[in-house]
């Protein structure tokens, strides 16, 4: 069709021409041949069997015009005229239309549009009415949005030097409203829950909201979990909604790594660590149905180092046509996390990352990460203005030990230097005691490279400081690359007495 | 036997299932076959609210693909409603619902015969 638009011109520019260069040589001609005056025949014919040739490229030139204009106007708009009593045709469900009267394409166009003026009216307040709809529907779904991120916000993260909490929720309109929450009770302890809630829109933000006031407050009140999931079957079954919820809700204690957990019908979370397993437990029943219904509380020890992965039924039926996400899948992906140090606390982003390119979401997606590190750790950017943060992890973690100040100068400076030379991102920091010693782990994802071994120079000179007080005070100083990450490893003997 | 013409369900969405229901005497049973997800939930809740109340309802699930936590929440709702006048029972449960009742600790609940 394009090149048939750069045809056009030139061919009625030549015809043009050719036209007028046509007459004005008839006119001369004939002048030139007439003789005498009034009409001379013989001349005329003359000047026209000349002119012959000329003639019939011209008409070749009229006759392509001609075909032009036919494809580019008459066949366009024949086609818009069908296309017009088509659709009046399907609004009337295949009634009879009249037939249009009018002569020519356009005629019959304009026929067309007259004839159907009515359904096409109806057919464009369909659609309007369509979009009212929609539009109410988007408003239901923005109600229940603003629900649920007042009272179950779609990310969760707790930090304290012992324990960690992470979720991550991914939404999807018109289906459940999954919650997480997390919340500290006191300085080692943390209450968490996560549920399914089996409702939608609007009544299932609600129950999500209700669900989670209700546990809090029972935790709150010092009851156990299995109390609280009584405590809110009894008040969703009393509601008489008929509103039903999966919880698992447990209270972790970050001193002696107990998991004191109940269950309501909730899938059983993994247990994460070298190796990942499920957690076992009773399956109790969904909430909301029977007033019988009875929740145990059991109790599980999770050791430093390990952590607990709770998530929602959105993850593991994520379905891609042919299969589920299954269980299998979403063992393997806890495990990667926890096989790469630096990655472990991106676990629950990284569960929803892993079922989002599996399958998009139908459903809502919602994964809870407890982290119970050996020691403390801290997962720091690598970045000079980071030491900061780690001189405060190591005040508050060496307590009154003589030695803090040397200590914090010498991790300093290997911090400095991996910064440096390492060219890593990110630097994990993990600070553990054991019978006799204080053990500092540092881990960055940099190429091989043990801080211990830059050029040493004076070694009395300032810059080189950190390095000469470790390499007097420490008792162990040990480097090695674990999985492309650098690890390095100083032991400091705990002083008699303290 | 004076078994009703089998009346068929289809649940809109991307997930169909389809329900078809056999009406025997007394008893009714209801057999599905698909995908029981949200959607399809709602299509399972209109075929179990067409059935008296005192029936004694039978859900064969052998064709049943996947079953989703709403889809449970509506076989739950049948077997409360029918057990009060009637009964309630489940036949032919594939291993995927049969896992997802287990966790939920609603096998022993529903009656599932075996």
């Amino acid at each position: 069709m394009k090149k048939r638009k750069y045809l056009f011109l030139p061919l009625v520019l030549s015809f043009l021409v050719l036209l007028l260069a046509l007459c004005i040589f008839g006119i001369v001609r004939y002048f030139a041949l007439a003789e005498g005056e009034g009409f001379q025949s013989e001349a005329f014919f003359r000047v026209l069997w000349e002119t012959l040739p000329a003639l019939g490229v011209l008409a070749v030139l009229g006759l392509f015009a001609l075909v032009y204009l036919a494809l580019s106007v008459a066949k366009p708009m024949k086609k818009m005229r069908m296309s017009v009593e088509k659709t009046a045709q399907r609004v009337t469900n295949g009634a009879e239309r009249p037939v249009p009267v009018g002569a020519g394409c356009v005629g019959k166009l304009s026929d067309a549009l007259v004839a159907e003026e009515g359904e096409i009216a109806a057919l464009l307040a369909a659609v309007a009415k369509e979009s009212d709809a929609q539009a109410a529907e988007r408003e239901k779904l923005s109600a229940a949005r603003a629900v649920c991120a007042v009272v179950a916000p779609d990310t969760i993260g707790l930090e304290t030097l012992t324990y960690g909490v992470r979720a991550s929720i991914l939404r999807v309109p018109s289906v459940g409203a999954d919650f997480c929450d997390a919340f500290a009770l006191d300085g080692r302890r943390v209450f968490i829950a996560v549920g399914d809630v089996w409702e939608q829109g609007l009544s299932a933000a609600l129950l999500s909201a209700r669900s989670v006031r209700t546990l809090r407050e029972n935790i709150a009140a010092g009851h156990t979990p299995a109390q609280a999931l009584s405590a809110l079957n009894r008040a969703l079954i009393a509601d008489g909604s008929g509103g039903a919820a999966t919880v698992f809700c447990a209270i972790f204690d970050s001193v002696s790594g107990e998991l004191h957990y109940a269950n309501a019908g909730h899938l059983p979370p993994v247990i994460a660590g070298e190796a990942c397993s499920f957690l076992r437990m009773r399956a109790g029943a969904p909430l909301g149905f029977y007033a019988d219904a009875e929740f145990s509380d059991e109790t599980f020890g999770l050791h430093a180092g390990q952590g607990l992965v709770v998530y929602t039924d959105g993850v593991v039926n994520s379905s891609d046509g042919k299969e589920l996400f299954g269980y299998g899948r979403l063992l393997s992906t806890v495990q990667k996390y926890y096989a790469n140090a630096l990655e472990t606390e991106n676990v629950a982003q990284g569960v929803l990352a892993a079922a989002e390119d599996f399958a998009k979401a139908e459903d809502d997606r919602a994964v809870l990460a407890l982290f119970f590190p050996a020691g403390v750790r801290r997962l720091l950017s690598a970045e000079r203005s980071e030491a900061e943060k780690m001189r405060e992890l190591l005040e508050n973690w060496l307590h009154e030990d003589p030695r803090k100040k040397n200590i914090q100068i010498a991790c300093e400076e290997i911090f400095a230097n991996i910064v440096e030379h390492a060219g890593a991102k990110a630097i994990q920091i993990n600070c553990e005691r054991e019978e006799n010693s204080f053990i500092i782990r540092f881990t960055d994802d940099g190429e091989p490279f043990n801080p211990l071994q830059t050029d040493p120079g004076d070694p009395y000179a300032e810059e080189n400081k950190g390095l000469t007080i470790i390499r007097r005070i420490a008792g162990e100083i040990f480097y090695r690359t674990k999985q492309n990450l650098n690890v390095l490893t100083v032991r400091f003997p705990i002083i008699k007495g303290l | 036997m004076d078994s009703d013409v089998p009346a068929r369900f289809r649940a809109e969405g991307e997930l169909q299932m389809e329900i078809n229901k056999i009406t025997d005497g007394n008893a009714v049973m209801l057999s599905l076959s698909g995908k029981l997800d949200a959607s399809a939930a709602v299509a399972l809740s209109a075929a179990v609210e067409e059935v008296a109340e005192d029936r004694d309802l039978v859900m064969d699930l052998e064709g049943l693909e996947y079953v989703s936590s709403m889809g449970l929440r509506e076989i739950v709702r049948a077997s409360l409603k029918m057990s009060a006048k009637g009964s309630f029972s489940m036949i032919n449960v594939p291993a995927q619902a049969a896992d997802a009742l287990r966790m939920t600790g609603l096998y022993e609940k529903l009656n599932v015969l075996s």
